[in-house]
């Protein structure tokens, strides 16, 4: 299978280990190899939502997929549960930033997507399938076709496709990021709505300061170029996060402490660990 | 405003035209009917030879008389079954070609030249051998069909798999597909739409291999029929049977396009 049973999963291993990761994409005519992700380690524990900050190009993205096993590392390894992953599998599931729905299938169809193909028993897959879609918002559209919906309609259906092979890990890359900016304020709120039900392991890239803020408990900060891990940031807002908490005070002091680092020479060491 | 309310708006809209668009039927048709008349007159009043163009009323008796002594439906069914079994040889022939072409650039760098050659060899050209080989018969017949339907069928699927949206490979692959499921639940549905397509587009070029085939080298069929009564210039019987060949071919594109819209619902 995907994950390789090397040393088997242990009780007290993280959820998602990341462990002196390097990705480089291979040379080409007259290049030199082109290092995306270089010695990039960090942590994540079981039900912490993480957020991924950094400048644009700095390989969020690839992080994810090397996470999700759709990229082979070339140096270093990713352990989920403690045991390395070699490729994709049904412990990880992933939500893309342009949604990635089927266009010629159904809501439903799409949801049913990853339970279809883990070959995961159909008739409970398709009563989790609908449930999903109700608790993200959708019910009543289980019918409808990708054309037919919104923008944030459409990332609830990926979603819902990707809880529905219920994860040990969601991975959301930008998932809000196509979004106009209220739709995307409102989708956080639902996220985090939605996560307080289950309290899965989440990492989630985004550009957004505020989101990274207000869904996190903890926002690793990645520097460019290539990416390693620059500072990660706890937050220590309550739970679970309203809207009111977004026009909080402490709220306001994490996102400019956050800010600073990324848009600043220096940084304020306020609560600061390094991962 | 949600994309659903936009939609209704349109919708509305739509439905308003329903006069305009009766309006632009009957302009269609009055069209038509000014040009049978005008069609007719010229060759009552011999402005033009009537072995030269026939007229509507005497295709219409030409059609009666063929229909009357069984000479049509005889032929026809010659030439149906020909075409059935043509057509249906070049979709067997053409998906699967079709697929694997778009599917593996080793098979597409083999087989684009001596597609792209037969593309623009005129089936005329091969009779000859053709007759030589399989002798005067369906078989022939078949085979010009074949030769030139299952190209756009080819070239349309291959174009169809290529197409594919590599973002969704990606999403499929996340979920575990292997190259079964990546096949089936992904190339395959998206490639539909195109490979309909040039099943429409090979519609045509099977109509006309049939007739061309038959034209030229047989002894039943609608295009012998052509060829006979062309010979002694029976206009109107020729240009019975040529409309009634343009007709069929039209109405099996049609039934072809009204499969394409039902698999197409989810296009916006």
């Amino acid at each position: 299978m995907t994950n390789e049973g090397g040393d088997v999963g242990r009780a007290g291993a993280h959820a998602v280990e990341v462990d002196r990761l390097e990705v480089a994409y291979p040379a080409r005519r007259g290049r030199e190899p082109s290092v995306v992700i270089r010695d990039m380690s960090f942590q994540v524990d079981e039900g912490e939502f993480v957020t991924i900050v950094g400048p644009s190009g700095a390989g969020k993205t690839t992080l994810l997929l090397a996470i999700d096993g759709l990229i082979e590392p070339s140096g270093g390894e990713v352990r989920v549960k403690g045991r390395r992953v070699t490729g994709p599998g049904p412990d990880r599931a992933m939500v893309f930033q342009e949604f990635g729905l089927l266009p010629w299938r159904t809501v439903l169809g799409n949801v049913m997507l990853g339970i279809e193909l883990g070959r995961l028993d159909r008739a409970q897959g398709e009563r989790r399938a609908r449930e999903l879609i109700r608790l993200v918002g959708l019910a009543g559209y289980e019918e409808h076709h990708p054309h037919q919906l919104s923008g944030g309609m459409r990332q609830r259906v990926g979603l819902a496709r990707a809880l529905a092979v219920a994860p040990d890990v969601l991975l959301m890359d930008e998932p809000f990021g196509a979004l106009d900016a209220q739709t995307r304020e409102l989708m956080g709120v639902e996220l985090s709505r939605i996560w307080e039900l289950d309290r899965k392991t989440v990492l989630f890239v985004t550009h957004d300061i505020d989101e990274a803020v207000y869904l996190a408990d903890r926002v690793i900060v990645l520097s460019a170029n290539p990416a390693r891990v620059r500072r990660v940031i706890d937050v220590t807002l309550p739970r679970p996060r309203t809207r009111e908490v977004r026009a909080s005070v402490e709220f306001l002091a994490h996102r400019e402490q956050l800010a600073s680092l990324l848009f600043d020479a220096d940084a304020s060491p306020l609560q600061e660990t390094v991962g | 405003m949600s994309t659903l309310a936009v939609g209704a708006q349109l919708r509305a809209r739509r439905s308003e035209r329903v006069p305009e668009r009766a309006r632009r039927m009957a302009i269609g048709a009055l069209a038509v009917v000014v040009v049978l008349a005008a069609w007719q007159v010229v060759g009552d009043l011999g402005l033009v030879r009537k072995e030269f163009i026939g007229t509507p009323l005497g295709t219409l008796s030409a059609g009666g008389h063929l229909l009357a002594d069984g000479e049509l439906w005889s032929n026809a069914q010659s030439s149906l079954l020909a075409f059935a079994i043509g057509f249906g040889i070049s979709i067997a022939i053409g998906v699967p070609l079709g697929l694997l072409m778009g599917w593996s650039r080793i098979s597409r760098e083999l087989a684009q030249a001596p597609i792209l050659m037969l593309y623009v060899t005129p089936r005329l050209a091969l009779l000859p051998v053709i007759v030589v080989w399989l002798g005067i018969a369906t078989q022939a017949k078949v085979v010009v069909v074949v030769i030139g339907a299952v190209i756009p069928i080819v070239i349309n699927t291959m174009a169809g798999v290529r197409d594919v949206d590599p973002r969704l490979i990606q999403v499929a692959r996340s979920f575990g597909a292997g190259r079964l499921g990546l096949f089936t639940k992904i190339l395959l549905p998206s490639a539909t739409p195109l490979m309909l397509a040039g099943v429409r587009l090979a519609v045509g070029s099977a109509v006309l291999g049939v007739v061309i085939a038959e034209l030229y080298v047989s002894t039943s069929g609608i295009g012998d029929l052509i060829s006979t009564y062309g010979q002694s210039y029976d206009t109107d019987y020729v240009v019975f049977l040529v409309l009634l060949t343009a007709v069929f071919g039209w109405a099996v594109s049609a039934l072809v396009q009204v499969v394409e819209r039902r698999v197409e619902r989810w296009r916006a």
